[in-house]
């Protein structure tokens, strides 16, 4: 284990972020309910997090000297890059504004347990750490 | 930690809200105003939101360059005055009837200037929800690392 923080802390870490970021964005959708031809955004990560995590394991190829490459698409969490998209709604409305009310206020909520899960994840790492460092007192 | 822009956003969401429950309240309460500094019977006004980048480098400001991806305030961009013809109303002993005893009165529909402010009451309110979101997440925060 390199260091005292391992993936897992990283992990959380980037997470967090993101969802922070995506509390931005929905909280500017729901801001502009009413702004004509604004376009609800979201922003979405799960998959890259999830395809950098496994960017650790060994690749298709067998590798039998430090040198070679095992063709393994490799971005490491540190890295990642979360996308902006336009969310879709299907009803529209006739001012060309996208956004779906209940649909930004659930994600919201969503950002949020989630959120509030990880911080507390995180909060649990670092006590574990505090554990160890003073031998378990 | 940024937190700070999805406040602005609510916030820029509710200020515009209010400033849109004050137009609307000013059209109900002149809605038999037939006197203005402008001449003629009150004439409804609406608002006009526009989205703008919440916050900009010096560099982005200086080459007037919005990326798509950031998150946008609401701003009022301004007030636009209806340009429906007032209603006549038969009223002879009224100081502002013509010849003929009609009065130009502003042609304001009480009903749809409820739904308006219901409108943007209910906007208010989502606005101070995605606040409080972002407050609670911003608290939680700040929890990380207390024993």
């Amino acid at each position: 284990m390199p260091g005292i923080f391992d993936r897992d802390i990283t992990l959380l870490e980037r997470s967090l972020e993101f969802r922070a970021k995506r509390n931005n964005l929905l909280a500017s959708n729901v801001a502009n309910i009413e702004t004509p031809g604004f376009k609800a955004k979201d922003l979405v990560f799960e998959k890259a997090l999830g395809e950098a995590l496994r960017s650790q394991e060994p690749g298709p190829m067998v590798t039998t000297n430090a040198r070679h490459l095992d063709g393994r698409n490799a971005t490491p969490l540190e890295l990642v890059q979360p996308r902006t998209i336009d969310s879709a709604n299907p009803v529209g409305s006739t001012d060309g504004n996208s956004v779906d009310l209940e649909r930004e206020m659930a994600k919201l909520a969503e950002n949020q347990i989630n959120y509030q899960a990880l911080a507390s994840m995180i909060s649990h790492k670092f006590m574990e750490l505090r554990a160890a460092i003073r031998e378990g007192e | 930690m940024d937190f700070l822009t999805a406040m602005a956003a609510s916030s820029s969401g509710m200020s515009a809200q209010r400033f849109r429950m004050n137009i609307i309240s000013a059209n109900i309460a002149n809605a038999e105003t037939t006197r203005t500094p402008e001449g003629g019977p009150y004439r409804r006004r609406d608002v006009v939101f526009g989205a703008l980048p919440a916050n900009r480098s010096f560099e982005e400001e200086l080459r007037s360059k919005v990326s798509p991806d950031e998150p946008l305030n609401v701003k009022v961009l301004g007030v636009s005055v209806d340009k429906r013809a007032p209603v006549l109303k038969y009223d002879p002993s009224h100081p502002d009837a013509n010849e003929q005893g009609y009065v130009a009165m502003p042609n304001i529909n009480p009903m749809e200037e409820m739904v308006n402010l219901m409108l943007a009451t209910r906007s208010y309110e989502a606005n101070v929800a995605a606040f409080n979101a972002t407050k609670s997440m911003a608290i939680k925060a700040l929890e990380i690392g207390k024993p």
